[in-house]
């Protein structure tokens, strides 16, 4: 039997998005309104996170982390939580590039508006610059490397409030360090009066109601209890936002029907395509311990593409690697000396890369690497392998070559060593956690899904406040942007309140 | 397949393949039926693959025209073969590097308390 329950705005998904809305509308709650956030993932308790791969990751990730796109050539990294995707990432905290947001160019989005927003957040999520202590040689081999071979790392600012340098960022942090929704946003919301619900999944969206389903934990599995009895509800809200992630959000707007209306919804769907590049070294190295990823370099603007320092773990990094036999062997047995950067292609929207649903209601991801995404990977690989080669490593693995292990001597060989025709999609282990699009904001329905507010077009109850709203790559790590747009997101629902309410007192 | 791929496997005991077993069981546990049909249909595949190239099964062949072979099935012109190989070497990875005592003797050191864990045990670093 399907209960029923009413409340006066209800928000799907409690990561960037949805954290940021569910405790800026305190306010509102303190005003006498009622909130709600339903989140599918459960609430994990601290002793929970034990930093081991196969134990955290099918606990924390959509698909224990191998969700694929509809060709099975990338596999998507959504968290599944209280908290979304803020308890997988590392923390890495910048605001959109001002020409990234002219690019997009939405109608009453205004750069500085969003700027003052996301620096809000930066200070409340405690950002800052870790000390020179803290960074561990991995870190610093990139930027001795990046020097080395004519860039200019950059340091990135992490939201982080005392952390120990588990290095375990990706999978939950053990120490409670991270300063995500899960952290600060929604314990906040819940003390503001915000009631949260987990374990529960949104089937669909009728007018101004969604059908839940509350799950139970299956024995042995991780998480707490749904606060809500297992069963469908259907819930009655003046206001719904949709902060289900881009992925998420969009495909549960086309199950629900919405498409028919809403031609763009599902399309626009981008990613930062990324592989993991391993430089191996003649010494052991600090790689496991410190954040794992506090330096960059940023080349999206003029050709396409980022590096991040990064750090992995044994099963993640074997199946990162190309090929497998002896070579693969011999370079996992090296584990303490080997040095990890993250390539990312910075990709723009391209018609076919898009979410959709299937009859039964199944979500696929279609994705396909343009000519040009490739090209940009494998020069961030030759990039990425003289930074290395700078950095004093002996070997590095570079996914786009065949064979894999590029020895030192080989440095003046890299432009036919690294190649495009080496890259052969599903060979090559292409993963994305940023994923963007699908709900894009926009003028009207014709070109766009929502509005500069996060408005759905022709349904003024209805909004957005996750990555599916960016109609385009923000070419950065996007949370801080997410954060800011849904704080907006949240100023229009305070505005729309009373409008809203009134729409559904007629209704009932 | 699996020791071509993890060529560790096959000199281990009964227990390390026992516990290699149990994680692939573990990590297809939550997987939808369709691909673990897939995943058998592709070994079998292998199998008939190899039996036209060298006529006889894979499990016939010496250890390095196994690696030969397969590797040559990751290069595939054909996407589903190439994404069959990924598919069982990650199955395989996670078997084998997902064990406790095997991230141990890689040198994987990573621990809850960081930097820490580094203070305290110092020379063990």
């Amino acid at each position: 039997m399907v209960k029923h329950a009413q409340y006066d705005v209800l928000i799907v998904g409690s990561g960037a998005g949805g954290g940021t809305v569910a405790q800026a509308l305190i306010p509102l709650v303190q005003a006498g309104a009622s909130v709600l956030v339903v989140e599918k993932g459960p609430r994990f308790r601290d002793d929970e996170f034990t930093g081991h791969e196969l134990d955290m990751a099918p606990a924390l990730y959509e698909d224990g982390g191998g969700f694929l796109t509809a060709d099975g050539t990338m596999t998507l990294a959504m968290g599944v939580a209280y908290g979304g995707s803020t308890v997988v990432y590392t923390g890495t905290s910048l605001t959109a590039p001002e020409r990234v947001i002219r690019h997009w160019g939405v109608p009453g989005l205004d750069y500085a508006d969003l700027v003052a927003r996301s620096e809000k957040y930066e200070a409340e999520n405690n950002v800052h610059l870790l000390p020179d202590e803290e960074i561990n040689e991995n870190n610093r081999l990139f930027v001795e490397g990046c020097h080395a071979a004519g860039y200019e790392a950059r340091q990135f600012p992490v939201n982080v409030k005392g952390c120990l340098g588990s290095s375990l960022c990706n999978l939950g942090c053990p120490n409670q360090a991270k300063q995500g929704t899960n952290r600060v946003q929604l314990p906040r919301a819940e003390r503001g009066g915000v009631e949260i619900v987990t374990r529960a999944e949104v089937l669909r969206i009728e007018e101004r109601a969604v059908v839940v389903r509350v799950g139970e934990p299956r024995p042995g599995e991780k998480g707490e209890p749904s606060e809500w009895k297992p069963g469908d509800y259907r819930v009655e809200a003046a206001t719904v936002v949709l902060a289900a992630g881009a992925v998420g959000s969009s495909s549960l707007l086309l199950r629900s029907g919405f498409g028919s209306r809403l031609p763009r919804l599902g399309e626009g769907f981008t990613c930062h395509p990324a592989f993991i590049l391993v430089g191996e070294h003649e010494r052991e190295i600090t790689n496991d311990v410190g954040h794992p990823k506090s330096y960059y370099l940023d080349r999206a603007e003029e050709e396409g593409w980022v590096l991040e320092t990064c750090m992995y773990f044994p099963f993640v990094t074997a199946k990162s690697l190309t090929g497998f036999g002896p070579s693969h062997s011999t370079l996992m047995r090296a584990f303490g000396r080997l040095q990890m950067i993250l390539v990312l292609a910075t990709d723009k929207v391209t018609a076919g890369n898009r979410i959709t649903v299937d009859r039964r209601g199944r979500t696929a991801v279609h994705y396909t690497f343009t000519p040009s995404v490739v090209e940009s990977m494998v020069d961030a690989t030759r990039a990425a392998t003289r930074i290395f080669f700078g950095a004093g490593a002996a070997r590095v693995h570079a996914p786009p070559a065949n064979p894999p292990l590029i020895e030192r001597d080989e440095i003046s060989r890299l432009d036919k060593r690294i190649h495009a025709r080496f890259f052969r999609t599903g060979r090559v282990s292409v993963s994305a956690a940023h994923l963007m699009g699908g709900c894009g904001m926009g003028r009207d329905a014709s070109q766009s899904v929502t509005d500069a507010w996060g408005r759905v077009h022709g349904h003024p109850w209805l909004r957005v406040a996750d990555a599916s709203l960016f109609p385009d790559s923000v070419e950065i790590n996007p949370y801080l942007t997410i954060m800011g747009l849904a704080d907006r997101v949240a100023e229009g629902i305070i505005n729309d309140h009373a409008v809203n309410c009134a729409s559904l007192g007629e209704e009932r | 397949m699996a020791a071509t791929i993890v060529p560790e496997l096959s000199g281990v005991d009964e227990e390390v393949w026992r516990r290699t077993e149990a994680l692939i069981t573990q990590g297809l546990s939550g997987r939808p039926d369709a691909m673990v049909r897939q995943l058998v249909l592709f070994i079998r595949v292998v199998n008939v693959l190899a039996v036209v190239r060298f006529l006889r099964p894979f499990t016939a062949l010496d250890d390095a025209r196994r690696l030969r072979f397969l590797s040559s099935l990751e290069n595939a012109p054909i996407l589903a073969i190439r994404r069959g190989v990924w598919g069982l070497r990650t199955l395989v990875f996670m078997g084998y590097y997902g064990q406790d005592d095997v991230r141990a003797r890689l040198g994987y050191r990573a621990k809850s308390l960081g930097w820490r864990a580094v203070r305290q045990e110092g020379a063990d670093w």
